[in-house]
């Protein structure tokens, strides 16, 4: 399913996307955004292979995109393609996957195109994945690829880590139970997405699915 | 009669390696804490004396073979950390864990409020939140801190200072600090030992420092003091036996 509400055009654009990927059923999503379409929020749910093309195809645009992904014991994928088309825009990419069962599969695939005449551009691309379960495997690729010299900058990074014992034993020794600790840490993980969406949106449902199927 | 002591009785410990297999570390360590005690436990490093703080706080990695640990007669010896906090143990730890996402004011309120289950205590938020502010006064944090994640990007030394702060805000009946003098500036260490001498005065608390150095005890006397070596306590003795250890080193009590 996929919910599009269309918001007024404000003459300097900021756009925000938010993508949620949480559930195990096949589903496959490609969304074409063109610069017309400036401030267009996209929420998506019931698919687990996802693709997401933003073409800044006008000057002076800043977007940000903030995805979540979680794979149940189930594959969740994410593509994201930031065309930078036009001078002196922005992009910003963050992508934080979670895992849990040890057949849990995810790919989170990050596409950076820095076209000739976009001179000014800045980029950051950021993907993390937290693995809860041993056996459970995520993969991460950013791609960059700029084809002017005049850029702003062009930064990317992604990590990979498992689930702290060390973290949880902090809270636990402080009287925390095993339970509310290890929600405290997952949801910490998610919080700097989360709080990034604004209210009204899935989050609650986001918030059920991390509670059912991430903390146990 | 019930006694209030931290009672470990012929403790015995192994580390569960990466490959799983296991190595012994604790050779049988017999210590009673009663409270109000101050007891400091030297030795080298690798003695296994960290071991044993962890050990204390039911760290996962640490397997207890043998013996036990009671507090104020409940047996802690197979309990998780959780009960043993809210027992009353409290262990401020050399290396405490970044967490983030959660503010540190988030964190204090959830450990406050699970131990204030345990005895049954309302937790009055605005008296919760002042006594929070006296806390980071007293251990001389700016507060902004509460809003920050917790231990995210502190220094070694914000780091101790808020351990003390957790000590001062659950209240525990027995304190464990493990080398909490490394990599403390002379102010800092003045500071934590000042908070943690003056809360174990009031509450009657008894306290086991874990040192390396003789550095914390010029500012904490200790009534004994204990040589760590080889997985077990080889001596004890008065606060001279720490100054002894200080000149003579730890080769005599350490084989080959």
């Amino acid at each position: 399913m996929c919910v599009r509400t269309t918001i007024e055009s404000t003459p300097k654009s900021d756009r925000d996307y938010y993508i949620l990927i949480s559930d195990k059923k096949t589903a496959f999503a490609d969304i074409i955004l063109d610069s017309n379409n400036d401030d267009i929020k996209y929420e998506i749910y019931d698919t687990n292979n996802f693709k997401i093309l933003i073409n800044l195809n006008t000057p002076n645009v800043n977007v940000n995109v903030y995805a979540l992904y979680l794979a149940s014991n189930s594959s969740a994928k994410l593509h994201t393609i930031v065309n930078h088309n036009a001078p002196d825009c922005t992009s910003f990419v963050h992508a934080k996957g979670a895992l849990t069962g040890s057949k849990a599969r995810t790919s989170w695939i990050g596409d950076v195109h820095i076209s000739p005449n976009a001179s000014g551009t800045s980029t950051n691309e950021k993907n993390e994945n937290l693995v809860l379960t041993p056996g459970a495997k995520a993969v991460s690729v950013p791609n960059l690829e700029i084809l002017t010299g005049e850029i702003l900058g062009a930064r990317h990074s992604s990590s990979i880590t498992n689930f702290d014992d060390e973290q949880l034993f902090y809270l636990t020794s402080r009287g925390i139970s095993e339970t509310a600790a290890k929600s405290m840490i997952v949801g910490g993980f998610f919080d700097s997405i989360i709080s990034k969406f604004p209210a009204g949106t899935a989050i609650e449902n986001v918030r059920k699915t991390i509670e059912n199927e991430f903390i146990k | 009669m019930v006694s209030n002591n931290l009672e470990i009785n012929n403790l015995h410990a192994s580390v569960i390696l990466d490959d799983e297999t296991e190595k012994g570390i604790l050779n049988g360590v017999d210590l009673t804490i009663k409270p109000g005690e101050i007891h400091a436990i030297m030795g080298p490093n690798g003695s296994g004396k960290s071991t044993l703080a962890y050990s204390l706080a039911g760290h996962p990695k640490y397997n207890i073979t043998s013996g036990s640990i009671s507090l104020a007669g409940t047996d802690l010896t197979n309990e998780t950390p959780d009960v043993r906090s809210r027992a009353g143990l409290f262990l401020s730890m050399q290396s405490p864990a970044e967490v983030d996402g959660i503010s540190m004011i988030n964190f204090l309120r959830t450990a406050r409020q699970a131990h204030n289950n345990e005895t049954g205590e309302k937790l009055v938020l605005t008296s919760f939140m002042k006594e929070v502010g006296q806390a980071y006064s007293d251990l001389e944090i700016d507060d902004s801190f509460k809003s920050r994640s917790v231990n995210v990007g502190f220094s070694g030394g914000e780091k101790k200072r808020h351990e003390i702060l957790q000590m001062k805000l659950l209240k525990p009946k027995f304190i464990i600090l493990d080398e909490v003098d490394s990599g403390l500036d002379v102010d800092a260490l003045r500071i934590i030992s000042r908070e943690v001498l003056s809360y174990a005065k009031e509450n009657n608390a008894g306290l086991l420092i874990i040192t390396h150095y003789n550095r914390i005890l010029e500012e904490i006397t200790p009534d004994f003091v204990h040589v760590f070596a080889e997985g077990k306590i080889k001596k004890s003795g008065d606060k001279e036996f720490a100054k002894e250890l200080e000149k003579t080193g730890y080769d005599n009590w350490v084989n080959n």
